[in-house]
C-alpha cells in the first residue's frame, strides 16, 4: 500500500516538473516576453521584478527570455541526442545480437573501444575535428550515447532470441526481417522506454556541460550551460544569473529522473 | 507405410570447458508415416539437442543426415509461456503461422483460425487475450494450434506435459491422441515420464548418454528390455510408481 | 496440545477494488512426525497456505484471518522477531524450482551453512563439518565436491538433494515441501520421495507435503488435504481418500494420474 502510495506522488511530482518544462519550451519556441538577445543596457543586472521575473544579465538581457530558449535548446538537443543514440543503438544491438558471429566480434569490439572514452572527452574529440556549434554538439553526443543503447539492445536480443516462441516462429519459414521486426523489437519496449528517459537525463547534463564548456551553442544565443557559464563571474554580486539556469536544469533532471522511476516500478 | 522422417548417424557435438562433447552421438532411427514414436530419457541425455538437430534449429556442431518427406515440420515445447511471444494477443499468435505463408486473405485467416480452436477446445473469446492472461493448459493448446495451422505432417512434442499440473497433463494427452486421429499426423513424442509414453505412444526409443540404447514396439521394450538401462528404467517404474 | 493446528485460514488479496479470496477457512492440524499432504491443482490455494504457515507472506495487499498456532504461538499475530527465530530453528520450507531457490553466484556449500551463519554462532570449520554432514545426510555421493561447486554445476536433483539440506541443516520440526518434485524427472521424483521418507523416519521431522500429483502424495503421506479454488474438499487417510474418493473432484485428480503398465487393475 505504502509502495504504490510513493509511486503515485513520484509521477505526480515527476509529471508536473516535466509539464512546466514543457510549457517552458512551447513558450520559448513561440513567445517570449523580451527577445533573449535584445541587449538594455539600462537594465544591467537588473534584479528580480514584475518587469524581469528572473532578472537581467550583464548586457541587460532578460534572463526568464534567455532561460525560454535555452530550455528550448536543451530539450531539442538532449531529444536528437536520444534518437540517435536509440536508433543506431537499436540497429546495431539487433544485428549482433541476432547473427552473431563475426559481425557480433568487431561491431562489440569496436563499441567497447568507444565505450571506454569518457562521453564527454569524446564528444570534445568529435567537436576538436567538427568545430562548435549545436549541429556538431548534437553529432559528438549522438555518438558518445550509441555503445550503451547498443549493449542494451544486444543483451535483450540475445535473450529473447533464444526463447522457445521465435524457434516456432522460425519453424513456421518466417524470415529473419520478420522475426526481427515483428517477433523481437516490440518486445524490447520496456526496456527501452526506461533506458531512454535515463538516457535523456544524461543527455541535458552533457549538453548543460558542453555548453558550459563552451562547446556548443555559441554566443550569444543562449543556453543553459552557458548562461551558468557567463555567470559564474558575478555569482557572488548577482547570484540569479546562476539560480535559475541551474534550478531549470535540476528541475529537468528531477522531472524525467522520478518519472522513469514512477513508470519503471509499475511495470 | 512410408516414412516421414529417417535419421541416419546424427551427432551433435558442443565444446565443453574445450573438450569435445557429444550431447547426440551416432543416432539412427525412422519415423513412420502417422506413428507416434516416444522417445524416453532423463533430462541432459541429449533428447532436446536431438529434436532441435532434427528440426534444424541447432545446426553448430551437427554431423549425419536428416531426411524429411513432409514439410514443414512443427515443434511443442515444455515450458507453454516462453514458446507464446508475450506482447502478442492470441489471434496474432494463431494467424502468424499462416501469415508467414502468405497464401490466404484477412477472412481466410480468421476462419482458419477459428476451425482450430475448435479443434483445440478453445474458447474464441480467448482470441483478445494475452498470453500470461492465460492458464497453463490453455497456453499449452495454444501452442498444439499454432503449431498445426500450417497443417504439417511431422511434429515433435518436446516433454510438452511435464510442466503442468497432473489433471491438465491428461486433458492435454487426451487432445494429442486426439488429433492424431483426426488428423492422421506423425509425432515423435518426447518424455521422462515411462508412463504417459506407455499410455500414447505405437512405438518407443530409449536414450541414455546421446545414444538411443534400445528402440521396438511398447510392449517388448516394457515387459522384456534388452538393455541394462532400459531394464533399471524399467525396474524403477515398477517398485516405485503408484498404480 | 499439537504442534502445528491451523484453524479458519483466509487468505484475501486486496486489488485496487476487488477482493479475491485466495484461502479459505482452511483447518489443519499434525502432530510430531507426521507427514500430511496437500493436493490440488495451481490456483487452489495450496501454496498459499504453505507460505502463510512458513511466515512468508507478509505482503501489505494481502489480508489473512484465522489462527496459525506452532507451539503454542500464533504465528500471524507474533512479533516480527519471535517469527523470525522460529523459522531459523523449526520450519523450513523446500521449493519447487531448485535452480530459481539457490543463489547462482554463490556456492552450494555456502548456501547450506547460511541458515547456521544467520541463526547461530559457530566457527567457520564447524559449519563446514556441519554443511558437509547435511549434504552426505541427503544421500550426495560425493557431498566434498558438492560443496565446493556452483549451483549450475549440479543436476536438477541434485539441487534439489541440496536444498533439502539446507532446509534441514538447522534440524527443524517442521519441513515444509512445495512441488519439491515437480521439475525433476519421474525417476529422481521417487527418489525424493524416499529421501523425505527416509528424513521423516529418522528424524521425526513434520512434513507438509504439497503437490498436483495425488500417486506422489500417496506414497509419502498419511493424511491428505484436498484443495480446489481456496477450498478444502476432502480431507482424512490418504488411502482410503485414494481407494473410496467422495468428491468428483478428487476423483478428478486420480483418474489423471497416467496409468501405470506394471500395475495392471481388474
Amino acid at each position: 500500500m505504502d509502495k504504490s502510495k510513493n509511486q503515485k506522488v513520484k509521477f505526480i511530482i515527476g509529471l508536473t516538473l516535466v509539464g512546466i518544462i514543457f510549457l517552458m519550451m512551447i513558450a520559448g519556441i513561440f513567445c517570449t516576453p523580451y527577445d533573449p538577445l535584445a541587449m538594455d543596457m539600462s537594465a544591467k543586472f537588473a534584479g528580480v521584478s514584475f518587469k524581469h521575473i528572473m532578472g537581467c544579465d550583464n548586457f541587460g538581457r532578460d534572463i526568464f527570455s534567455r532561460v525560454l530558449v535555452g530550455v528550448r535548446e536543451t530539450m531539442f538537443v538532449s531529444a536528437t541526442v536520444v534518437f540517435i543514440g536509440t536508433f543506431v543503438g537499436i540497429i546495431i544491438g539487433t544485428v549482433t545480437g541476432y547473427f552473431g558471429g563475426w559481425v557480433d566480434e568487431i561491431l562489440m569490439r569496436i563499441n567497447d573501444a568507444v565505450l571506454a572514452f569518457p562521453s564527454v572527452l569524446l564528444a570534445l574529440l568529435v567537436i576538436g575535428v567538427l568545430g562548435g556549434g549545436t549541429h556538431s554538439l548534437i553529432i559528438a553526443l549522438g555518438i558518445a550515447f550509441v555503445p550503451s543503447f547498443a549493449r542494451i539492445v544486444r543483451g535483450e536480443v540475445l535473450r529473447i532470441r533464444n526463447l522457445d516462441y521465435i524457434q516456432c516462429v522460425r519453424l513456421y519459414g518466417a524470415s529473419h526481417l520478420r522475426i526481427i521486426v515483428v517477433h523481437i523489437l516490440p518486445n524490447l519496449r520496456t526496456v527501452l522506454l526506461s533506458s531512454v528517459l535515463i538516457g535523456f537525463n544524461n543527455a541535458v547534463l552533457a549538453e548543460a556541460g558542453m555548453n558550459y564548456l563552451g562547446m556548443g551553442t555559441q554566443p550569444p544565443n543562449p543556453s543553459l550551460g552557458l548562461m551558468l557559464s557567463e555567470a559564474q563571474s558575478v555569482i557572488f554580486t548577482n547570484p540569479w544569473n546562476a539560480i535559475f539556469p541551474g534550478l531549470v536544469i535540476v528541475m529537468m533532471i528531477l522531472g524525467f529522473s522520478l518519472l522513469s522511476d514512477a513508470m519503471e516500478n509499475k511495470s | 507405410m512410408g516414412n516421414i522422417l529417417e535419421v541416419k548417424n546424427l551427432s551433435v557435438e558442443f565444446k565443453k570447458d574445450k573438450k569435445p562433447f557429444f550431447a547426440v552421438s551416432d543416432v539412427s532411427f525412422d519415423v513412420k508415416e502417422g506413428e507416434i514414436l516416444g522417445l524416453a530419457g532423463e533430462s541432459g541425455c541429449g533428447k532436446s539437442s536431438l529434436s532441435r538437430a532434427i528440426l534444424g534449429i541447432q545446426k553448430k556442431g551437427v554431423t549425419g543426415s536428416v531426411k524429411h518427406f513432409a514439410k514443414r515440420p512443427q515443434m511443442v515445447f515444455q515450458d507453454p509461456a516462453g514458446s507464446l511471444n508475450p506482447s502478442e494477443k492470441i489471434e496474432f499468435i494463431l494467424e502468424e503461422p499462416i501469415k508467414v505463408k502468405g497464401h490466404f486473405d484477412k477472412g481466410e485467416r480468421k476462419r482458419r483460425v477459428r476451425d482450430m480452436l475448435k479443434k483445440v477446445d478453445l474458447d474464441e473469446e480467448i482470441l483478445d487475450r494475452y498470453p500470461h492472461e492465460l492458464s497453463g493448459g490453455q497456453r499449452q493448446r495454444v501452442c498444439i494450434a499454432a503449431a498445426l495451422m500450417q497443417e504439417p505432417r511431422f511434429l515433435i512434442a518436446d516433454e510438452p506435459v511435464s510442466a503442468l499440473d497432473v489433471t491438465v497433463q491428461s486433458q492435454i494427452l487426451d487432445l494429442l491422441r486426439r488429433l492424431h486421429k483426426e488428423l492422421g499426423i506423425a509425432i515423435l513424442f518426447i518424455s521422462h515420464d515411462l508412463r504417459v509414453i506407455y499410455n500414447l505412444c505405437d512405438r518407443v526409443m530409449v536414450m541414455k548418454s546421446g545414444k538411443i540404447v534400445e528402440m521396438g514396439e511398447l510392449n517388448d521394450v516394457y515387459f522384456n528390455p534388452q538393455h541394462e538401462y532400459t531394464k533399471s528404467l524399467m525396474d524403477a517404474a515398477k517398485t516405485k510408481y503408484l498404480k | 496440545m499439537s504442534m502445528l493446528k491451523v484453524e479458519d485460514l483466509c487468505i484475501k488479496v486486496h486489488d485496487k477494488k476487488t477482493t479475491d479470496t485466495l484461502v479459505y477457512d482452511v483447518d489443519l492440524e499434525m502432530e510430531k512426525g507426521d507427514i500430511l499432504g496437500i493436493v490440488g491443482e495451481s490456483g487452489s490455494g495450496k501454496t498459499m497456505t504453505a507460505l502463510a504457515i512458513a511466515g512468508l507472506l507478509s505482503r501489505h495487499d494481502m489480508e489473512k484471518s484465522g489462527h496459525i498456532t506452532f507451539e503454542g504461538i500464533n504465528l500471524l499475530e507474533v512479533e516480527r522477531k519471535v517469527l523470525r527465530k522460529i523459522q531459523g530453528n523449526e520450519i523450513s520450507m523446500v521449493f519447487q524450482e531448485p535452480l530459481n531457490s539457490l543463489n547462482p553466484l554463490k556456492k552450494v556449500g555456502w548456501q547450506v551453512e547460511e541458515s547456521l551463519r544467520v541463526h547461530t554462532v559457530m566457527d567457520k570449520a564447524e559449519m563446514k563439518e556441519r554443511a558437509i554432514q547435511a549434504l552426505r545426510d541427503v544421500e550426495l555421493d560425493n557431498p566434498e565436491a558438492v560443496y565446493n561447486s556452483y549451483p549450475h554445476e549440479l543436476s536438477g536433483g541434485m539441487r534439489q538433494r541440496a536444498m533439502i539440506a539446507a532446509a534441514m541443516i538447522i534440524q527443524p520440526r517442521l519441513l515444509i515441501a512445495d512441488e519439491p518434485t515437480t521439475a525433476l524427472d519421474v525417476t529422481i521424483q521417487a527418489e525424493i520421495v524416499e529421501l523425505l521418507k527416509r528424513i521423516n523416519k529418522e528424524r521425526g521431522t513434520a512434513i507438509l507435503f504439497i503437490s498436483h500429483d495425488l500417486s506422489l502424495v500417496n506414497s509419502l503421506c498419511e493424511r491428505v488435504l484436498v484443495m480446489q479454488n481456496g477450498l478444502v474438499v476432502e480431507s482424512g487417510n490418504c488411502e482410503e481418500i485414494f481407494r473410496n474418493p467422495r468428491q468428483e473432484y478428487t476423483k478428478k485428480l486420480i483418474n489423471a494420474i497416467p496409468k501405470n503398465p506394471f500395475f495392471k487393475e481388474a
